[in-house]
């Protein structure tokens, strides 16, 4: 099994593999001083390893990943990083939901409420095809937002942690794209007066990604001021 | 002493004066870290058993500090499948200097402490 560090490749086993990433997750520091802390700990496996000794015994000498992580997190603790969170993955499943809820149920199941079109060609004494043609293109607009809100989500969550507050920047202005592209649709697009707008958009409350994009970009920020506050801490 | 309070003092004896044995003993020779902790072991007789969670980031410290450097035994600091770089770390002139201090306040420590014990035993 490949076990990735940095822009190093190394063959472990499985649980190798497990406790080391166990020991990557657990700890808090910087990116560049976890890929560091990795490196050196793999190295010191192989020493283990050139030493005779089994990987359950390297595993079992060094303590379990979380007490590993805890003396790196006691002696070069980093209040400005925080733990990578798990939730992170609720939003690409969240993107995956609304992914396979506009494209490909509509496509299994030809609901009319998804298609533009429905021809039909033949003579008077019945059809001899039918044709139904989807909004694919305008689909695709409708769902960018909540994808920007899972991606910003999805970042701010995970990345942005692992590095300085600046990171942050990165899902906000997701987010703010996100949002502007809402708008830009009920606005342009529909053609809609502002107070038809706004109605059209309360009405969208639970299938508007706007609103993901919106509680996203207020979560950023919060967690870019808390950083803020850390660093000016330390 | 309670086994507890006995384990506590002797942690703090070697909180001390680990920066200082890991100084003297990559003056001696430049090592990787697990090079490091088999040479404190063996040397201490098993007293100074250290992990890589308490040895890396004191190595970490000396490094900003500019007390040592350190560098990749691979050239490019990469690896293949099986062979993974070790960093070897080597005292600088400052951290030759800065041993030498500590080194007399150590020695200075040890005279101080044996005067006070020689005092309370007569």
């Amino acid at each position: 099994m490949k076990w990735k560090i940095g822009n190093t490749t190394l063959d472990v086993l499985p649980p190798v593999k497990r406790y080391m990433n166990a020991i990557e997750r657990h700890l808090r520091v910087d990116r560049k001083t976890r890929v560091r802390i990795m490196t050196e700990l793999a190295s010191d496996f192989q020493s283990r390893r050139e030493n005779g000794q089994s990987d359950e015994a390297i595993m079992q000498e060094l303590g379990s990943p979380e007490e590993v992580a805890a003396e790196f997190n006691a002696a070069l603790d980093d209040e400005t990083v925080q733990p990578v969170s798990r939730w992170r993955w609720a939003f690409v499943a969240l993107a995956a939901v609304i992914l396979l809820a506009r494209f490909i149920l509509p496509e299994l199941f030809l609901l009319q409420s998804h298609t533009s079109s429905i021809g039909v060609i033949g003579g008077a004494d019945g059809p001899t095809a039918i044709f139904v043609s989807t909004e694919t293109s305008s689909g695709l607009w409708e769902v960018l937002p909540w994808l920007l809100g899972c991606a910003a989500g999805f970042l701010a969550a995970g990345w942005c942690r692992r590095g300085s507050g600046k990171r942050y920047a990165v899902p906000f202005v997701l987010c703010l794209i996100g949002i502007v592209l809402q708008l830009f649709m009920v606005f342009v697009l529909q053609q809609m007066p502002g107070l038809l707008a706004g109605a059209y958009l309360l009405s969208q409350l639970t299938t508007s990604g706007v609103w993901l994009c919106l509680v996203v970009a207020i979560w950023t920020v919060w967690e870019w001021r808390h950083c803020k506050r850390s660093g000016k801490k330390n | 002493m309670a086994a507890g309070s006995e384990q506590r003092f002797a942690q703090q004896l070697k909180k001390g004066v680990l920066e200082m044995l890991v100084l003297r003993f990559l003056a001696e020779n430049p090592s990787h870290g697990y090079e490091l902790i088999v040479r404190l072991r063996e040397k201490s007789g098993g007293l100074l058993e250290l992990k890589e969670g308490t040895l890396y980031p004191i190595l970490y410290r000396l490094e900003e500090e500019g007390c040592i450097t350190s560098v990749w035994n691979s050239p490019d600091g990469k690896v293949s499948v099986g062979k993974i770089p070790r960093r070897v770390y080597t005292v600088t002139d400052a951290g030759h200097a800065m041993l030498t201090r500590q080194c007399e306040t150590w020695h200075h420590f040890v005279d101080c402490v044996e005067q006070c014990m020689e005092g309370e035993s007569q």
